[in-house]
């Protein structure tokens, strides 16, 4: 048993030990990645992920409210009201799956660069 | 807090650089995902606001951010191979030789690989900790320090990961 165990620490041993080191070219590249990112950081980031979903809400509901307010309270304005509480709704859930399942909080920003930043 | 200086990131790739690659290669078992981890390491530690203590230890720091950027590489993996499952298998690079004759070196080899496919085969938690003890030779006190862990967890994931390699090698007919 005592032989097993040493024979496996052995084997650990050299199958997972390595000298390899970084090569220069990749060396260069996360050094010059870090340079950008910190270059980046000077800036401002401002995420948008909302405005999609609040511009197509105040827009159908203003839609919605229009057709309640103006027009007559015929079928045609009632399926058209039901289609804007329709499309407010769709677009909060497609923000929702953006959230969940795109990244969107990380990929919806935009990006204030100060003058004479980066690299 | 001051998140991380251009000179600070330098002056840390330079001390624990090679260390760090050698545990972004075991864990991966891939030169290209090796490298897109040491990179992705140095960038996570530009965006954290955290000063660094030079005098504690800065390799347990920046190892720590690997093993949790590593973490979080895999999950993404695992939901995109649910949706488009693809076979990973170690790449045989890097395979040390102390045999002189042509069969002996080809065993041996083949015997690395039965073992780095073994490890690879461990729990996230157990491989974490296998890897920062055979590849980096660190002592268990590090490791909880990198792993946040206390130091009797990490003694009981080596030893249950030993287990199961033992287990799993002696299935596959090599550590008998």
């Amino acid at each position: 048993m005592q032989d097993r165990k040493e024979k496996l620490e052995q084997m650990l041993r050299q199958s997972l030990k390595t000298q390899k080191a970084p090569s220069e070219l990749l060396q260069t590249k996360v050094l010059c990645a870090v340079r950008n990112r910190v270059g980046e950081r000077g800036g401002k980031k401002f995420s948008l992920w909302f405005l999609p979903m609040l511009f197509n809400s105040v827009f159908f509901l203003a839609v919605f409210v229009g057709i309640w307010v103006f027009f007559p309270y015929t079928v045609v304005s009632r399926v058209l009201m039901a289609l804007c509480l329709y499309l407010v709704a769709a677009g909060i859930l497609l923000t929702v799956a953006g959230l969940q399942f795109a990244d969107l909080k990380e990929k919806a920003i935009i990006e204030v660069k100060r003058k004479g930043e980066g690299f | 807090m001051a998140a991380l200086r251009t000179q600070e990131i330098e002056k840390l790739i330079e001390l624990v650089g090679a260390d760090v690659y050698r545990f972004c290669l075991r864990m991966t078992q891939c030169q290209a995902d090796a490298e897109d981890l040491y990179q992705q390491t140095f960038l996570k530690l530009c965006e954290m606001k955290k000063e660094i203590d030079w005098a504690d230890n800065p390799r347990s720091f920046v190892l720590s951010v690997a093993a949790l950027t590593e973490k979080s590489n895999r999950r993404r993996y695992a939901r995109r191979q649910r949706l488009a499952p693809q076979v990973g298998i170690p790449e045989d690079f890097d395979l040390a030789e102390d045999t002189f004759s042509t069969e002996g070196i080809i065993l041996n080899k083949e015997e690395q690989l039965a073992v780095r496919r073994a490890v690879n085969a461990l729990e996230e938690r157990l491989k974490t900790s296998v890897v920062l003890y055979y590849t980096l030779e660190m002592p268990v006190e590090e490791i909880a320090e990198t792993l946040n862990i206390p130091v009797g967890t990490v003694k009981s994931r080596l030893y249950k990961a030993r287990k199961k390699l033992m287990k799993r090698l002696e299935e596959w007919g090599y550590a008998g």
